[in-house]
C-alpha cells in the first residue's frame, strides 16, 4: 500500500499548534488533510505550516489564486515564516462549520528544495467565504522531519479540529516501464 | 484488508537530460491514475507537454484558470490542443511541480477526463486545468515531452494506480 496514514490528531480542547514530529523518512511525498476552525474573532483565520521548526523569513515562497465569491485575485509573498496554506473558518463564521485544507509536499525526504501545493476553503453560510489555490516552496534542502500547523495570528484551533498526515511512497509494479 | 490506495506503478529520476520521458505498459487493472512530477528544463524557456498513447492529434480539449502571484488571474479554454501543457506561461523557469489525476483511464466506452495542477513558484505561477482526452482507447502510456529543449537531470516522475 503506497498511501499510509502516519498520524491523526483530533483536538479535544483549544490548541495553538498541531505538530507532526519524527516523520518517517521512508516515503516519497507527504499529504496533509486539515479540518479546522479557529477561535479568532473574525470570519476567517490564516493557516501556516512550519517545516522543521524553521520560521526564518525568506525561506518560504507563496503564489496563490484566491476567490471570495465576489472576486478573484492572485498574490505572492516571499517573507512568510512558514508555508501559507490559506484561510479556514473562524469564530464569526457560521456555527459548527469548519474549514478544509489539503497540502501535498513532493519529495519531502530528498535533498532538494521542497515544492508543495495546497487547497483551502473557509466554509460559511454567508457571502464571505474564501477558496485558495497555493503554489509553495521551502528553499532549504534538508529532509522534512516535522510539520507544525498553526494560526498566522496566534489563535487557537477549536476542539473538533482534525489533522491527518499521510506518506505516499513511489515504487514499481514490475509491469509499467520507463523509457 | 482494506483496498490499497495509490498503488505505486513506476517511478524514475532522470540521470541526465532527456527530450522525452514515458511511462509505458500501464496495466488496465485500476480505476484512476495519479501522476506526480517535479521537472525542470535543461534549456530555459522550454516547456513540458504531456500526451497519451503517443497521440499528437487535436484531441486534448481543456479549460484552465490560474495566476502569477501578481496582476489579474487568468482563465480560458481551447477545444483542439494536441497535448496537455501544464505550465502557466509560455516557457518554464525553475522547477515545476505537476499533479495529474486521470479518471477511468482504462475504460473503452468513454473519453478520458482529468485534472491537472501545476506550479512553478519561481516564475510561472500556478494553474489548474480540466482536460478530456478525446479517445475511447485505454491509456497505456503517458509521455512527457520537452518542447524546445530537454527535461533536466534530476527531474522526477511517479505514477500510481487507484482502485475503484
Amino acid at each position: 500500500m503506497s498511501m499510509k496514514l502516519i498520524e491523526t490528531v483530533t483536538l479535544s480542547s483549544p490548541t495553538l499548534n498541531i505538530v507532526f514530529s519524527s516523520i518517517p523518512q521512508t516515503g516519497t511525498d507527504l499529504l496533509v488533510h486539515l479540518s479546522a476552525r479557529s477561535a479568532r474573532a473574525t470570519v476567517t483565520d490564516d493557516v501556516m505550516m512550519v517545516i522543521n521548526s524553521d520560521t526564518t523569513s525568506g525561506r518560504y515562497t507563496m503564489r496563490q489564486v484566491l476567490g471570495s465569491g465576489a472576486g478573484v485575485a492572485s498574490t505572492s509573498n516571499t517573507t512568510y515564516w512558514g508555508m501559507y496554506l490559506g484561510e479556514i473558518s473562524a469564530a464569526n463564521s457560521t456555527a459548527n462549520v469548519f474549514g478544509s485544507v489539503t497540502a501535498y509536499i513532493a519529495n519531502y525526504a530528498g535533498s532538494t528544495a521542497k515544492h508543495a501545493m495546497a487547497d483551502a476553503v473557509s466554509e460559511n453560510n454567508a457571502t464571505e467565504a474564501y477558496q485558495h489555490l497555493q503554489a509553495l516552496l521551502y528553499n532549504q534542502t534538508t529532509a522534512i522531519t516535522a510539520l507544525r500547523l498553526t494560526s498566522m495570528n496566534g489563535q487557537n484551533f477549536v476542539a473538533g479540529t482534525t489533522a491527518s498526515l499521510y506518506t505516499i511512497t513511489k515504487g514499481s509494479d514490475g509491469i509499467t516501464t520507463n523509457i | 484488508m482494506p483496498t490499497p490506495t495509490y498503488v505505486p506503478l513506476a517511478n524514475y529520476t532522470l540521470p541526465s537530460s532527456f527530450g522525452t520521458f514515458s511511462f509505458t505498459n500501464i496495466p488496465n487493472t485500476y480505476r484512476d491514475l495519479v501522476i506526480v512530477t517535479t521537472t525542470s528544463q535543461a534549456v530555459a524557456g522550454s516547456e513540458m507537454r504531456i500526451r497519451f498513447n503517443s497521440d499528437s492529434g487535436s484531441n486534448y480539449p481543456i479549460v484552465y484558470a490560474g495566476g502569477y502571484g501578481i496582476g489579474t488571474p487568468f482563465s480560458g479554454g481551447s477545444t483542439a490542443p494536441s497535448q496537455i501543457t501544464p505550465s502557466a506561461t509560455v516557457g518554464e523557469s525553475g522547477t515545476m511541480m505537476v499533479t495529474m489525476h486521470i479518471l477511468d483511464y482504462a475504460q473503452t466506452n468513454k473519453h478520458k477526463p482529468g485534472l491537472v495542477r501545476s506550479h512553478d513558484v519561481t516564475a510561472s505561477g500556478l494553474q489548474m486545468q480540466a482536460f478530456r482526452w478525446a479517445s475511447t482507447a485505454a491509456i497505456t502510456s503517458v509521455s512527457f515531452i520537452s518542447l524546445g529543449g530537454s527535461l533536466a537531470a534530476g527531474s522526477t516522475f511517479a505514477i500510481y494506480g487507484v482502485h475503484a
